[in-house]
C-alpha cells in the first residue's frame, strides 16, 4: 500500500461517525434520486447518478468494512483502494457532485449522497490528489490571515476609491464605507469584489447602520477541499476580526457557501469563543425592508421575475421567505417556478465543461417554460450558472436577465428616480444603476 | 414440521442479532453535536422525515415515478406482512379465515410486486447499472419469501418450504442489502435532525 492510499485510508476512517456510516449502509440503489442531480438531468447517464457515485465509496469502504464483502468481493462489487480508484473518486467529488442535496431530499431513505461526496475529498487533500488551485487559493487565504498588513493599504486605497463612488450614488457626503471600526453593530464580510461591497454599503447607509467591513473575503476553499483544519484557519480570520472588533453580528455576503460555512460549521469549529450571531445579507435586506429602515420601489422592476433559490442559502439553510419577501417587495410581477432550487455552486470550476453547460440549458429551459423572462440568483453560485449560460441565450433579444436581488435606494433610503432605475437590457439588466460594478462586472462577461 | 419451524426461528433469531450487531457497531462511532444555533425545529424535521416527508407527493423524485414508488412500498408492505405471517405461524388455525385470505392477497401482491422490482432490476438500463449481484440476490429471496409465505397460508405443501426460505431470508438480512431496514432509521433521523434544525423541513415554501 503507498503512502498516498494509507493517507486517504486514514482520512476515510476519521470521518466514520454514526451518519457517514449510515449514508454508506442505507443506500438500496432504487436509482430514484437520478432525477434529482442536475448532472444526470444535463446527460442522463448511469454515472450521473448519485447513487452510483455513492457507490464508488461505498465499494471502498465495503472493502474494508464488510464481513461478505471481503469474503466475496464480486459479490457486492468491493474494491481495494488504489491509485487508479482514488483518482477515479476525486474526480467524482471535485468535478460530478455539488454537494447541493438535492439527491438527499429526493431519496426514499434520505441518504446523505454529499457527506459522501465530502468524505472523499477530504480523504484526496489529505493523499494530497486534491485539485491544486483549492488547496493554493485556501493556502494563500490563510497566509493572508497571518499578515494582513501585506496588503492592508492597498485595500484602503480601494475601499476609499468605492466611497467616492458610493457618495455620487447615494447624493450622500457622509456616506462611507468604515474599516475595522471598534464597537460596531454589524462585521460585513464581503466577497472579493467590488460587486459585493458597493450595493450592501448603499443599502447600510441608506438604513444609517452602525456596521464595519471585513479586510478579509468570506470565500473558504478549506471548505471546498473538506479540509476542516485549512477551513478552520481561514475562518479564524474572520472570527479573530470580529471579536477583536466587539460586534454583535457577522453578516455575510451572497455567497451561499460562505454562509453554509460561518452559520453551519464555523460554530461548531470554535464552539463557545464567540457570541455572535451569524446572518447572511439577504436576512438583513428583508428585516431592513419588513422595519422600513430602507424603503423600495415595489413597481420599479415592472418584468415578471422568478427566483431560483441557491442550494446553500434554501436547501441547507432554510432561508426561503426572505428572498421571496425582498423581490415580492421590488417587483411588481414575481413568479415562482417549480421545482426552483439550485445546484451550481461548483460549477463555476467546470466553466468549459460540457456538461455543466448542459446544466445551465435545463435549467435556462424551466425558466422559460415556467417563470418570467427575468431570474434572480441569489448566491455567487447563481452567478456562475449566469456566466456558463451558452451564449445564444445570453443575447439582449432574448429578453434574458439573469440577476441577484438588487438594492434599489438612494442615500435616504428612498427610491431613486425612475431613469436610474430602468433596468438596462442586454449589458446586464440588474436593477442597481450602471457604474457601480455590480451590472456591468457580474453581467458584463455574459 | 417442528424442525422446520425451529429452523426459520433461528434464522429469524440469527438475523435479529445480526442487526443488533450492525446497530451496535454503528452507535460506537462518534455522533457529532451540531454546536450552531438552531434556525428550525428539530423533533419537527425528525417527524417529517417520518412521516408527511415520506408521502409520495411530498417529494419531486416520488411524483416522478409514482408508480415505481408505490410498487416498493407494496413489495416493503408484503415483505413485512411476510414477517408477521411467519412469526404467528404456530396460531395460524386460531386466524379467522378473513384474516387468512387478505394476508394471503397482500402476500402475493407483495410478491408479484416484488417479481416485478427484480424485473425492472434486469430489464431497466439505470438500475441495471446500478444493480450490485447482491441486489439481484436480495430482491428475488425476499420475492420468494413473501411468495412461499402466501402459498403455504393457502396450501400446507408451501409451508416447509416457506420455513426453509425463511430462515435463509432471516439470516442473510444483516449480511447483504437488506440491513437498509435498519438503517433507514438512523437516515431519516439524521436527515430530519438536519433540515429541521435548519428549517428547511417541515416548511410550506420547502419544494424540491
Amino acid at each position: 500500500m503507498t503512502e498516498t492510499i494509507e493517507l486517504a485510508l486514514k482520512a476515510l476512517e476519521a470521518q466514520l461517525n454514526q451518519p457517514l456510516e449510515t449514508a454508506l449502509e442505507a443506500c438500496a440503489r432504487c436509482g430514484i434520486c437520478a432525477e434529482a442531480c442536475h448532472y444526470y438531468r444535463a446527460e442522463p447517464r448511469v454515472e450521473h447518478i448519485p447513487a452510483h457515485r455513492a457507490e464508488q465509496l461505498r465499494s471502498v469502504y465495503r472493502y474494508e468494512h464488510d464481513f461478505l464483502s471481503r469474503m466475496f468481493p464480486v459479490w457486492t462489487r468491493a474494491e481495494k483502494l488504489d491509485e487508479t480508484t482514488l483518482a477515479n473518486l476525486t474526480e467524482i467529488a471535485f468535478s460530478q457532485c455539488t454537494l447541493c442535496r438535492r439527491c438527499t431530499v429526493n431519496c426514499p431513505l434520505g441518504v446523505d449522497t454529499p457527506l459522501m461526496m465530502r468524505a472523499i475529498r477530504a480523504m484526496a487533500t489529505a493523499a494530497g490528489t486534491a485539485p491544486e488551485i483549492l488547496v493554493m487559493l485556501a493556502d494563500a487565504a490563510i497566509e493572508k490571515g497571518n499578515d494582513p498588513s501585506f496588503y492592508k493599504e492597498m485595500f484602503l486605497e480601494q475601499i476609499a476609491d468605492m466611497e467616492k463612488q458610493l457618495r455620487e450614488i447615494t447624493g450622500d457626503e457622509n456616506a462611507g464605507i468604515p474599516v475595522e471600526k471598534q464597537g460596531a453593530k454589524i462585521l460585513y464580510v464581503p466577497l472579493a469584489g467590488a460587486h459585493t461591497i458597493l450595493p450592501p454599503a448603499v443599502v447600510f447607509n441608506a438604513a444609517k447602520e452602525d456596521w464595519t467591513l471585513s479586510i478579509f473575503e468570506a470565500s473558504n476553499y478549506g471548505v471546498f477541499l473538506a479540509d476542516v483544519n485549512r477551513a478552520r484557519q481561514v475562518a479564524k480570520r474572520i472570527v479573530d476580526e470580529a471579536n477583536r472588533l466587539g460586534v454583535k453580528e457577522i453578516v455575510i455576503s451572497e455567497c451561499g457557501h460562505a454562509y453554509a460555512c460561518y452559520r453551519w460549521d464555523v460554530p461548531n469549529w470554535f464552539a463557545g469563543r464567540f457570541d455572535f450571531k451569524v446572518r447572511s445579507l439577504i436576512e438583513v435586506l428583508a428585516e431592513y425592508i419588513a422595519e422600513g429602515k430602507i424603503k423600495v420601489d415595489p413597481t420599479g422592476i415592472p418584468e415578471s421575475v422568478t427566483y431560483h433559490d441557491s442550494c446553500n442559502l434554501a436547501r441547507n439553510g432554510g432561508l426561503l421567505e426572505e428572498p421571496r419577501y425582498v423581490l415580492k417587495n421590488i417587483v411588481g410581477d414575481f413568479r415562482e417556478m417549480t421545482p426552483n432550487k439550485a445546484g451550481a455552486l461548483s460549477l463555476r470550476r467546470r466553466r468549459r465543461d460540457r456538461c455543466a453547460r448542459r446544466i445551465c440549458r435545463t435549467k435556462n429551459r424551466r425558466r422559460q417554460t415556467q417563470g418570467g423572462p427575468n431570474q434572480k440568483h441569489r448566491c455567487a453560485g447563481g452567478r456562475c450558472c449566469v456566466r456558463e449560460l451558452p451564449p445564444a441565450d445570453r443575447r439582449p433579444e432574448r429578453a434574458l436577465q439573469l440577476e441577484r436581488p438588487c438594492y434599489r435606494t438612494d442615500g435616504s433610503g428612498r427610491p431613486r428616480d425612475a431613469a436610474a432605475q430602468t433596468p438596462a437590457r442586454g449589458g446586464g439588466g440588474a436593477s442597481f444603476r450602471r457604474g457601480t460594478g455590480w451590472n456591468s462586472k457580474d453581467l458584463g462577461r455574459v | 414440521m417442528l424442525i422446520f419451524q425451529l429452523l426459520a426461528f433461528a434464522g429469524l433469531a440469527a438475523g435479529l442479532y445480526g442487526i443488533y450487531l450492525r446497530y451496535a457497531e454503528t452507535r460506537r462511532r462518534a455522533l457529532p453535536v451540531d454546536k450552531s444555533p438552531v434556525k428550525g425545529n428539530i423533533s419537527h424535521g425528525i417527524a417529517y422525515a417520518f412521516t408527511t416527508g415520506m408521502m409520495p407527493w411530498a417529494k419531486e423524485s416520488t411524483r416522478i415515478h409514482l408508480i415505481a414508488y408505490l410498487r416498493g412500498i407494496g413489495f416493503h408492505i408484503g415483505i413485512f406482512a411476510a414477517i408477521g405471517t411467519v412469526i404467528l405461524s404456530p396460531f395460524w388455525e386460531w386466524f379467522p379465515p378473513l384474516l387468512s385470505w387478505t394476508l394471503s392477497w397482500v402476500l402475493f401482491l407483495g410478491a408479484l410486486l416484488g417479481a416485478a422490482g427484480g424485473l425492472m432490476r434486469i430489464a431497466e438500463h439505470n438500475l441495471r447499472g446500478l444493480s450490485l449481484p447482491d441486489d439481484h440476490f436480495a430482491v428475488w429471496l425476499t420475492t420468494l419469501f413473501i411468495a412461499v409465505t402466501g402459498l403455504g397460508l393457502v396450501n400446507e405443501a408451501f409451508v416447509v418450504p416457506m420455513y426453509l426460505v425463511g430462515a435463509v431470508t432471516f439470516t442473510y438480512v444483516p449480511l447483504g442489502k437488506i440491513r437498509h431496514c435498519l438503517y433507514f432509521f438512523f437516515s431519516r433521523t439524521f436527515f430530519g435532525k438536519f433540515f429541521g434544525r435548519r428549517g428547511v423541513f417541515p416548511h410550506p415554501e420547502a419544494v424540491q
